[in-house]
């Protein structure tokens, strides 16, 4: 059963509603694409559903993951019939992002405005060596406002692009001759470029299975305020599945970006298998988290109910992928810590640097060995690398 | 109603009013677009829009641009994209040895005013050569893997995407009545500016299934025996739904096709498919991943794909 179009006005008006409707599903649809939409509409003519499709899709989709949206949605406004809906958000990370503290910009308690470098002196004292997963729900939150303000200040590695610089790489010749142009012709000096530096992409891969549901709550605040800190960051969570979140975390407010996080994350506080995400990770996404020589950081516990084995292969292959792999184990705060977990014990070969992350103070730690690890200039090798330091 | 008539700026062109026109100019350019393809094509000619193509390797992404430049019978420029490019590789570069040479010149001849940002000098990279063809014929323009360039030069593109003009400071503005026809192709390794996806018709080529595959191959590689034929495809169908880190794309399929040929096999064995596999797997772990035992799996499995 179809909806009429063929009357210009109709259709107008069906545009309209589908674009409200994308709208509301998160594409950006403005007048000036429906506009666009319908010169389209127009051309390939509404005699063929498939042809309007396409001529939509094509004008009001920017990536891959809209199509799907798109498709429902069309389905549903111009066809008339309800599409299959999406699946609700679970529960647990709902309840996590409602448990919150709010803020990350400065906007509530002294704490936050504080200038002390890395916000850490600001916790308080005592705070800053609980472990996470020893904190009451409001301790959590204050912490939360103070891992929100950890930065990073990363050195960047050597792009390929130029700007003008005081010495050293090149000289640049256009510049100079527009200066000696200035001089009549003369060439008083010669000026220099050097390769700009760019900030390295980092990539975040946090488990937010069973095992690490005390912690997962700080560590997903954590991931939300470097990806809000730094355009470049991919992140990941998984836990027998795994999930894209970048876009979610891109969110200024963390309790949104966390409910869209939980809207998309089907296996919240489940079982882990580690070596299949991180496999998929590989291969579904290798080619855009792995081009350009991330920092990779893998936050979990190393709980494996999978195949070990193909957790060290993947291991291996992102630490070849990567200009540095960091692994930040919550449970390293007990004393008698020692990387036991089938899982850990397979991937620790593979893995430049052993990083607890159980407490303040060593989250903030976690900070610095990012900014060493990516802050190496390539050709001497990695600092990072083989200097694992195992125990807490 | 937006856009001209398409043959009417593009006087090589084969009739090109409908989608239908579109879809079979393409197959006359050896190309086999399915009916979204040839649709987003359509309109981008029609609407004077770029085509943003993404997918996996190996699709047919760039092929589609030159395939459409032999359906309008027009030039094609190509500008492919790298980390650091920048205007002087992408639009246009003063030529300052020549402009020094004219500076001692002029000096010598007691020449005052002596125009040294003149055309002459300049030396007109491909978007320059896009908007103002040499020769008078309007180019199909192919920004190929844009994702590689870093997203300033995104911001560049835009003045020139969505106006087609470009501004020389020297110069003022470069601006064209007759724009090229732009195909930018991205393999997604990072996201591109929701701005500059804006101006584009954006489409997304997806692996095609059996069928379509098969007619490809009919189509590129006529010499290639039907069973022959029937056969390299439906296995490398059944390698897509492996899990692997690189899965074959239709470019590796005519390679490894053709590879075949050359080494006159008129049917797929385990062993020749262990021989080749390294047309169709770019990475030693899916190599090895695949033993012998597997192959003949799927060998069987293709083999019951009729």
């Amino acid at each position: 059963m179809n909806v009429e179009v063929a009357d210009p006005d109709t259709l107008l008006a069906r545009l309209v509603e589908l674009a409200r409707v994308l709208r509301r599903r998160g594409l950006a649809v403005g007048p000036g694409d429906v506009i666009v939409g319908l010169d389209a509409a127009r051309l390939v003519g509404v005699e063929r559903r498939q042809d309007l499709r396409a001529a939509l899709r094509a004008s009001w989709c920017h990536q891959r993951g809209d199509l799907a949206t798109f498709d429902r949605a069309f389905t549903e406004v111009l066809e008339g019939r309800p599409a299959a809906r999406p699946r609700p958000a679970r529960l647990g990370l709902v309840k996590l992002a409602q448990g919150m503290a709010p803020g990350g910009r400065g906007t509530e308690g002294p704490a936050q405005r504080s200038r002390t470098p890395r916000g850490l002196a600001t916790a308080d004292e005592r705070l800053r060596r609980v472990d996470f997963g020893q904190c009451s729900p409001e301790e959590l939150a204050e912490l939360e406002t103070t891992v929100a303000a950890l930065r990073l200040r990363p050195r960047g590695r050597r792009s390929r692009s130029w700007e003008p610089a005081r010495r050293g790489g090149g000289v640049d010749w256009p510049r100079s001759f527009r200066l000696a142009l200035r001089n009549e012709g003369e060439w008083v000096t010669l000026l220099r470029r050097g390769r700009r530096r760019r900030p390295r992409p980092l990539l975040l891969v946090c488990d937010v299975s069973g095992s690490m549901e005390r912690y997962a709550r700080v560590m997903v605040r954590f991931l939300h305020a470097t990806q809000r800190s730094r355009g470049n960051a991919e992140a990941f969570v998984f836990g027998t599945r795994l999930t894209r979140v970048s876009r979610e975390l891109r969110q200024p407010s963390p309790q949104r970006a966390l409910a869209q996080v939980a809207q998309g994350v089907p296996d919240w506080a489940g079982g882990t298998r580690i070596g299949d995400c991180l496999h998929e990770l590989l291969t579904r996404w290798g080619s855009r988290a792995l081009s350009r020589g991330p920092v990779t950081l893998v936050l979990s516990d190393g709980w494996e109910s999978g195949d070990t084995g193909r957790l060290a292969e993947a291991t291996a292959r992102l630490q070849r992928l990567s200009r540095g792999l960091i692994w930040c184990n919550p449970r390293m705060g007990d004393p008698q810590f020692s990387p036991e977990a089938a899982g850990m014990r397979a991937a620790l070969p593979h893995v430049d640097r052993l990083q607890p992350v159980h407490n303040l103070e060593r989250l903030a730690q976690l900070t610095r060995v990012l900014e060493e690890a990516e802050g190496q200039r390539s050709g001497r090798g990695p600092s990072v690398r083989r200097r694992s330091a195992v125990r807490a | 109603m937006s856009g001209r008539p398409v043959a009417a700026g593009w006087p090589g062109a084969a009739p090109l009013d409908t989608v239908e026109d579109m879809a079979r100019a393409l197959a006359g350019a050896r190309y086999l677009a399915g009916r979204d393809l040839a649709t987003v094509c359509y309109l981008s000619l029609r609407m004077e829009r770029p085509l943003l193509l993404e997918g996996e390797a190996g699709v047919g992404k760039t092929e589609l641009a030159k395939a459409l430049a032999t359906c309008l019978g027009a030039p094609i420029i190509r500008l492919q994209c790298y980390e650091g490019i920048d205007v002087s590789q992408a639009l246009y570069e003063w030529n300052h040895p020549q402009q020094l040479l004219a500076i001692r010149q002029g000096e010598a001849r007691g020449v005052r005013d002596l125009d040294i940002y003149d055309r002459r000098y300049l030396i007109r990279r491909p978007l320059l050569q896009a908007l103002e063809p040499p020769d008078g014929r309007r180019p199909v323009l192919l920004i190929d893997e844009l994702d590689r360039a870093d997203d300033e030069f995104e911001a560049f593109l835009l003045e020139m995407l969505s106006d087609w003009q470009v501004t020389i400071p020297e110069l003022g503005t470069i601006r064209s009545e007759r724009p090229p026809a732009v195909v930018c192709t991205s393999n997604r390794t990072r996201e591109l500016h929701d701005a500059l996806k804006r101006r584009c018709l954006f489409h997304w080529i997806d692996y095609p299934d059996l069928k379509a595959e098969l007619a490809v191959v009919r189509m590129k590689l006529p010499e290639v025996g039907p069973e022959l034929a029937r056969q390299v495809v439906a296995f490398v169908q059944r390698l897509r739904r492996l899990d692997l880190y690189k899965l074959p794309g239709v470019a590796e399929t005519l390679d490894w096709a053709a590879a075949l040929m050359a080494l006159e096999q008129d049917r797929l064995t385990a062993e020749v498919v262990g021989d080749t596999l390294g047309i169709l797997l770019k990475y030693q772990e899916d190599v090895t991943s695949l033993t012998e035992p597997r192959v003949h799996e799927l060998l069987a499995e293709a083999a019951l794909e009729r």
